[in-house]
């Protein structure tokens, strides 16, 4: 049989039971828009990230420790869950804990080594400034705080007031997301004064006697105010919840929180070095001179791998779910196919007495289970690229407010005849078992069953 | 010939012993009662089975020894099947039906559609050509399958009960169409146990429990 007349009398077939084929249709189509959404939201997710993060972090500036494992889960619980959410009330009562880690000080000699490297631009000591809330002056209602130095290379791009000019005030320039919790246009919020509250956290590890000595003397429980300006607010931005603090501050926090009154004084620099690269491409190179010293590094790449990397145990499970959904479908195909193999034995006993070969039949089946899928796969694909507009639309609308350009769900032109011939696979080898058993059929048997 | 059948436990011998020669051209009625193996004597003569001892020619050619796929090329090609029901492929029209054959040996559309009108105009039904075998009486069915059976031109027609399930006078006219196109050297055989279609042929074949009981011309 020619190829045109199989596809013709498969299409004839199929408007002959649309209840059947709509069945199998919606089965493979569940499946093929699993796995549509996984892979469309696996590459939109990582490069709207990717995009956003960069947006408002400086690629250039990378945080250096001085010890071998850099502590990721530092770097990353500053940001992740944070990023575009409107700043909430919280409850005074609670503490915030982000761990204890294995830092120790920089020494004056590996502090000079790092600013004698060429490509690197600038060293700053690294501040721990873990506010655990802010409020205004005045209120009593506390809100949730990401507070950034100074110089961190975070983007800071001031709509109303004015940035740090490097005085030895207390300053802070606060993201616009406060001006809406707190009910104020952004620029009344320039000149009022905020505290924020910072609790002394080990958060370099300790000996046992150090922490018993810290538990009894009540050393973790010191919780300080610090009264700070507001010099300005930032453009609506990712960072939504964002404080920025000047440098003088940050100093304070930081030695408040370690419990280090000495920190940043001669022999005493800094737990963290801040090293603005000369350009975004002497990053592997840097990287290579930190491990040789036993050092190690956090750079923008390291925090979005690590939301990445959180991000493909969740991709995995949806794709897991994806594939289950397709073999369930695929199942339920070789089902609807050996119903239709005993429905249709008169019309293939028929078909092998007028001379069809046992090839014909298996291609007509074959064929048959081919279509379904190639149209499942089409309809999945559809359905996940309506559902993809929806789930942008309410990304945007109700989850990821502060976000700007929000499309999660990336589409490329692969994606639909990737899924298409995904599908059509899966179901013709689904189809396969009862396509050989309809070429197998005796034509008398057919005929005479009937 | 010899052709067994196993039902459950139980060994049917549906074609015992039979030792049969037609020449090209006959018009041939195989009768008998039911269960008496004429018509796997017609299947075995058809290609659409073997037999266990034994061997058939057609045209000097051995089908009980082809393969499926030779067996499939000559059933395509040599023979024409009519049946008592019919067989149409209920989603196809009527000349869809018939260029079926045609279809399955991978004749392009245009030809085959030509020579399917043509078939369909030989037994008087072109103006029914487009309906759907629903839309069909049953003599109109059958006129629409042996339309089919003569479209590759078989040299040989095989017929299982072709009038069983039309009233008297369809039938008739059924017969006269198969008497037509074995005058035009068609090599006809006819099974039935209608005593007035086997009149009409030139010799009879009496099947009695798998065997040839009695002939006639």
């Amino acid at each position: 049989m020619r190829l045109a007349d199989i596809l013709r009398d498969t299409l004839c077939y199929v408007r002959q039971r649309p209840v059947r084929v709509l069945l199998n249709l919606v089965g493979i189509g569940a499946g093929a828009m699993a796995i549509t959404l996984v892979l469309a939201l696996g590459g939109g997710l990582r490069s709207f990230i990717r995009h956003q993060v960069e947006t408002i972090a400086d690629k250039t500036v990378v945080q250096v420790f001085p010890v071998p494992e850099p502590p990721l889960m530092f770097a990353a619980s500053t940001i992740i869950g944070r990023l575009g959410k409107p700043p909430k009330k919280i409850n005074p009562k609670r503490r915030m804990n982000p761990g204890s880690f294995n830092l120790r000080f920089f020494t004056e000699a590996e502090v000079k080594a790092l600013e004698s490297l060429p490509y690197i631009r600038r060293v700053i000591p690294g501040m721990l400034v873990f506010a655990e809330s802010i409020r205004l002056v005045g209120s009593k209602d506390e809100y949730e705080v990401i507070s950034i130095p100074e110089g961190e290379g975070f983007r800071m791009e001031i709509g109303w007031g004015r940035g740090f000019e490097g005085g030895e005030d207390n300053e802070v320039v606060l993201a616009s997301g406060y001006a809406d919790a707190w009910h104020m246009k952004p620029e009344d919020l320039v000149g009022k004064e905020v505290i924020l509250k910072v609790r002394r956290i080990p958060l370099v590890r300790r000996t046992f006697w150090e922490r018993l000595r810290q538990r009894l003397l009540g050393e973790g429980q010191q919780i300080r105010e610090f009264r700070a300006k507001v010099v300005g607010v930032t453009k609506p931005s990712l960072l939504s919840m964002a404080c920025f603090v000047s440098l003088p501050l940050a100093l304070k926090m930081t030695r408040h929180l370690l419990g280090d009154p000495t920190l940043h004084t001669a022999g005493r620099w800094g737990l963290v070095a801040i090293c603005r690269l000369r350009s975004y491409d002497d990053l592997p190179r840097f990287r290579k001179w930190l491990k040789k010293r036993g050092f190690s590094c956090i750079s923008v790449d390291d925090r979005l791998g690590f939301m990445f990397a959180i991000f493909s145990v969740v991709e995995v499970g949806l794709m897991v779910f994806g594939v289950v959904a397709l073999l369930v479908a695929g199942i339920g195909v070789a089902n609807t196919m050996v119903a239709s193999v005993y429905e249709r034995r008169r019309e293939i006993g028929v078909m092998k007495a007028l001379g069809a070969r046992n090839r014909t039949v298996l291609t007509l089946f074959s064929f048959e289970a081919l279509l379904v899928g190639a149209l499942g796969g089409v309809c999945g694909w559809a359905v996940a690229r309506i559902l993809a507009i929806f789930g942008d639309a309410i990304l945007a609308g109700y989850i990821l407010t502060g976000w700007r350009g929000v499309e999660v769900f990336s589409f490329g032109w692969w994606l639909l005849p990737l899924c298409v011939l995904f599908c059509a696979g899966c179901a013709f080898v689904a189809g396969l078992y009862p396509a050989f058993k309809a070429a197998r059929l005796d034509p008398i048997t057919c005929l005479r069953e009937e | 010939m010899r052709k067994c059948y196993h039902l459950g436990q139980k060994k049917v011998v549906a074609v015992d012993g039979v030792d049969l020669l037609i020449e090209h051209g006959e018009f041939v009625a195989i009768v008998g009662p039911s269960g008496s193996g004429k018509s796997t004597l017609l299947h075995l003569m058809g290609g659409l089975d073997r037999p266990d001892e034994g061997a058939v020619y057609v045209d000097g050619s051995d089908i009980s020894a082809m393969t499926d796929e030779e067996l499939a090329d000559f059933r395509n090609r040599v023979v024409g099947f009519v049946f008592q029901d019919f067989y149409l492929q209920p989603y196809l029209s009527a000349v869809e039906n018939v260029e079926l054959p045609l279809k399955i040996r991978g004749v392009p559309r245009r030809k085959r559609r030509a020579l399917a009108l043509e078939s369909l105009a030989a037994v008087g039904m072109a103006e029914r050509a487009a309906h759907m075998p629903n839309q069909l009486s049953g003599g109109e069915r059958q006129r629409v399958a042996i339309a089919r059976a003569l479209i590759t031109k078989p040299r040989l027609l095989l017929a299982d009960e072709p009038t069983g399930n039309l009233d008297s006078k369809t039938g008739a006219q059924i017969l006269e169409i198969i008497e037509r196109i074995n005058a035009e050297g068609v090599t006809v055989v006819v099974v039935t146990h209608d005593a007035a279609v086997a009149a009409r042929s030139r010799r009879r074949l009496h099947i009695l429990d798998g065997r040839v009981a009695k002939e006639e011309r």
